[in-house]
């Protein structure tokens, strides 16, 4: 349909909060917001999203799209946690017991969330038996990215902030309608204390960064935290909204909030 | 530091004064951290572990 289509296109990028996560965790599906927001667009979707996906992946997959394309009605990228790391894997298509193919280009994850999810699994392995969690080329390097420090916050904003910058230039350069957001919390979720700590740091490194002044209101909810009158779409989402208090990725009443969010946001740079 | 650094940066000290929304992680790491599973034993709790694992591999 795509191939033939003259309608304009509606290229979105981002982690699980783009991607079809229901499907993906194989759960009821329902519309998510880059369908309802094509529908009300009339426009093609092409939906880059990955569950997983790190910052690097989500600029660049949506960089390499709108480079080959024409007739974009709109760009929208939903960023992701900053402290993801993305590879480049230029791996084959691989086929799955299930029939489906597996062609995954880009290996994302955190490299925290990788080692603390591995030492909890510890208790479950008693010697000889070995934590089958701690190994693997993932856990290998996200333990050598953290000895050393080359996975905290300042990095990952400092990196993330390029990408969020560059991609509005390079659509102000080709003339092309954006928007961009926060989608999920920026940081891994901690306790309180902590968390407060390491939000704190995160909003210095944006007011101190050479973007505070250069990203412009195509960024919705820009300076991302509440603690400086920004938001992330996640921190818009209600209880109703999400799954569980387990699993709180937005439901089917969140992607057709944000949904409305973005639609409201386009008719304003559009008008 | 221009006008709008400063504004953010004691817009961030004021927040300090008043409680954040707390957001801790329940996904996979926090995924066997409910009730019924904290009741039951070392062993158990290792089983169910196991047949997870092999759930997620045999999806995969």
């Amino acid at each position: 349909m795509l191939l033939f289509s003259r309608r304009k296109k509606l290229i979105i990028g981002g982690c699980s909060y783009t991607d079809n996560y229901a499907r993906a965790q194989k759960m009821k599906e329902f519309p998510i917001w880059g369908e309802l927001l094509a529908e009300k667009l009339d426009m093609d979707l092409i939906n880059l999203g990955k569950c997983g996906f790190g910052n690097k992946a989500i600029y660049h997959t949506i960089t390499d799209e709108i480079l080959n394309k024409k007739d974009i009605g709109l760009v929208v990228a939903m960023w992701s946690e900053v402290q993801r790391v993305s590879f480049f894997t230029d791996k084959k298509p691989e086929k799955l017991k299930n029939g489906s193919v597996y062609h995954e280009i880009w290996d994302c994850f955190h490299p925290e969330r990788i080692v603390l999810d591995a030492d909890w699994h510890d208790k479950f392995f008693t010697p000889p038996t070995k934590n089958t969690k701690k190994a693997g080329i993932k856990y290998d390097i996200s333990v050598a990215l953290r000895n050393k420090f080359l996975d905290d916050i300042k990095s990952g904003v400092k990196e993330s902030l390029g990408y969020m910058y560059a991609l509005q230039s390079i659509c102000e350069l080709n003339n092309i309608p954006h928007l961009q957001i926060q989608g999920c919390q920026p940081l891994m979720g901690k306790g309180e204390s902590l968390q407060s700590v390491q939000y704190k740091e995160f909003c210095n490194l944006i007011i101190e960064s050479p973007y505070i002044d250069k990203i412009n209101k195509t960024f919705i909810g820009w300076p991302i935290d509440p603690r400086i009158g920004g938001y992330s779409i996640d921190s818009k989402l209600e209880d109703k909204h999400r799954f569980s208090p387990e699993d709180t990725h937005p439901n089917d009443m969140g992607h057709k909030y944000i949904s409305e969010v973005l639609y409201d946001e386009y008719k304003k740079i559009s008008s | 530091m221009n006008i709008k650094r400063l504004v953010l940066k004691f817009r961030l000290f004021i927040s300090s004064a008043f409680p954040q929304k707390e957001k801790k992680e329940r996904g996979f790491i926090y995924e066997f951290d409910d009730e019924r599973f904290k009741k039951l034993t070392p062993d158990e709790q290792g089983v169910q572990v196991q047949k997870n694992w092999n759930k997620y591999m045999k999806d995969k």
